[in-house]
């Protein structure tokens, strides 16, 4: 029996992606104290509720990644030859999962509410002997959740980019969803306060569409990628091309005939088969090893391809 | 980004817009102040006590004293709980009183005040028993047929003693810290049940509830308990 070789990053994405654990930890502690200080301030408002559902529920993408950054670097071992590479993926599909529940609960409970025309009451409370509108704590609140979202997730963004981290990808477009959640509800409090009382569940109705569409769509990318996929640009969502540039960059080596490439993608490492055709049988061995370097030198995110020779790839294809 | 500065100048246009802040769905308050202040009561003695004429209790007086603050007249309605709260759904009273508290919790349809004052229950001695028991495991202690409280003390493992007249036969009874202290009793130290005492408002009328918590936010606790103690001294 043979187990994998343990996947090694370049130096520069090494580094790369401790940044992100750190940008992960900061984020996840930010978000537990809006979740803490929405809590506070929750009162009987529909936006407000599905404000800080949403928030609840962004704690699962760090939590994911900071969980699966602490296994999926344990070395392939007897029992998982293949390595733990594919555990980022389950974290995907989880948080996808219940985003999208979240999201469609909030869509079913909001319209229940605006067709009910239910009114919100949001009241008033003592706090240091003053007697004030609980919405002004609430805007307070939510205002309070709305700015580290917005500056955190621009950097989420670029650096998951870098390393290839999708669900820190996922959590940076989540990052987005908070804070204009945030933003939804404060405009669903103050329209309460102006006495209109379809604001507020309007405003839930508007975050629970926003986060259906963000757990539907994350969903469909966790079913693609468990669905051994080709890999596709996090941020195009179109193929790399990498097979075709593959397959060129083979068949330009002399003992090559025609070559054939397929890959997929196991969380932020790239596996697959190389077919080659070789003109002759010469050396076949040395070659394939050379064929086998080339190829993992293209990309620093392609691990352990297993090139071999075919006598044609259309009798591969039956 | 834009969506963003969108957001923030929809927020401000909207906010300048308005002086009197937040408003009601119904305009209750407007509808109020210096008219009418339609009240339903449910009868909860000493909350609110039921005579020939003008209602007494608590709570009665605490409305009273909105009214004349709104420059309103208050029109008093009685009725049954259910009653009260579907006339307070469809805004035919503004405001139910009668002992309510938060738990159980009021139906749905109505919503309710912040807590004004908390009724504590602990266990009153005759003050000619010499010494507390240190744990109420076996005491026997006297209470009315039906008490908040029943279930705490069984499972205390105090014996109970229903009766008609728990404060007739000179066993500890158990009851509110304000009604012990009217009958002279002398308190354990205990605290078996908080009741937190509520009033229930129309959803969405956010100006009227606002007003109503505020008057309710001003009231001095020590004499909402002195009120208490009077009414049932005058009620023995």
């Amino acid at each position: 029996m043979i187990s994998r070789a343990p996947h090694q990053l370049p130096a520069d994405k090494e580094e790369g992606l401790a940044k992100l654990v750190k940008l992960t930890w900061i984020n996840f502690g930010f978000r537990l104290s809006i979740v803490a200080i929405l809590y506070l301030v929750l009162g009987s408002s529909q936006a407000m509720r599905a404000a800080w559902l949403e928030d609840v529920l962004s704690l699962l993408p760090p939590l994911a990644f900071l969980i699966s950054m602490h296994y999926r670097n344990r070395p392939p071992s007897d029992d998982y030859p293949y390595g733990h590479h594919r555990v980022t993926m389950i974290a995907f599909l989880c948080s996808a999962v219940v985003l999208s529940l979240l999201g469609l609960f909030l869509i079913g409970d909001s319209s229940i509410k605006l067709l009910k025309a239910e009114h919100t009451t949001i009241g008033a409370i003592e706090l240091f002997g003053h007697t004030i509108w609980l919405g002004w704590l609430m805007v307070a609140g939510l205002t309070y959740s709305v700015i580290p979202p917005m500056i955190l997730g621009r950097i989420q963004q670029k650096w998951a980019e870098a390393v290839h981290e999708k669900t820190v990808l996922v959590d940076a477009k989540m990052s987005k969803a908070d804070w204009m959640t945030g933003l939804a509800g404060i405009v669903g409090v103050l329209g309460v306060g102006l006495g209109l009382w379809w604001a507020d569940a309007l405003a839930a109705l508007i975050i629970g569409l926003d986060v259906a569409k963000d757990g539907l769509s994350s969903l469909k990318e966790a079913i693609g990628d468990l669905l051994d996929r080709r890999p596709r640009s996090m941020t195009t969502g179109k193929a790399l091309g990498l097979e075709e540039e593959l397959e060129a960059r083979l068949e330009k080596l002399p003992w090559v005939k025609q070559a054939g490439v397929r890959l997929r993608e196991e969380g932020h490492v790239l596996s697959g088969e190389v077919f080659v055709v070789a003109h002759s049988d010469t050396d076949l061995t040395r070659r394939l090893c050379e064929a086998r370097h080339l190829v993992q030198e293209q990309n620093w995110r392609l691990h352990e391809i297993v090139v071999t020779s075919v006598s044609s790839l259309e009798s591969h294809d039956q | 980004m834009y969506a963003a500065r969108f957001f923030v100048v929809v927020l401000f246009s909207l906010l300048s817009a308005c002086s009197d802040y937040p408003k009601d769905v119904e305009n209750t308050l407007d509808s109020i102040k210096g008219s009418i202040l339609h009240v339903g009561l449910i009868e909860n003695p000493p909350w609110v006590i039921a005579t020939d004429g003008e209602p007494k209790g608590v709570e009665p007086e605490i409305i009273q004293q909105l009214a004349d603050k709104l420059n309103a007249q208050v029109r008093w309605h009685w009725g049954s709980t259910a009653e009260m709260l579907q006339a307070l759904e469809q805004n035919q009273v503004y405001v139910v009183v009668g002992g309510l508290i938060t738990k159980p919790k009021l139906p749905k349809i109505v919503t309710s005040t912040q807590p004004y004052y908390t009724t504590r229950y602990t266990v009153g001695f005759p003050h000619n028993m010499k010494a507390f028991p240190d744990k109420l495991k076996g005491e026997t202690i006297a209470l009315p047929h039906i008490s908040p409280v029943r279930e705490i003390l069984l499972s205390k493992k105090a014996i109970l003693l229903p009766m008609e007249n728990p404060e007739s036969e000179g066993f500890p009874v158990v009851g509110p810290v304000w009604r012990l202290q009217a009958r002279a009793y002398n308190l354990g130290p205990w605290m078996l049940l908080k009741q937190q005492h509520v009033m229930a408002v129309a959803k969405g009328e956010n100006a009227w509830i606002s007003v109503l918590q505020r008057h309710l936010n001003g009231l001095n606790q020590g004499a909402i308990n002195e009120h208490l103690r009077q009414l049932e001294v005058l009620n023995d």
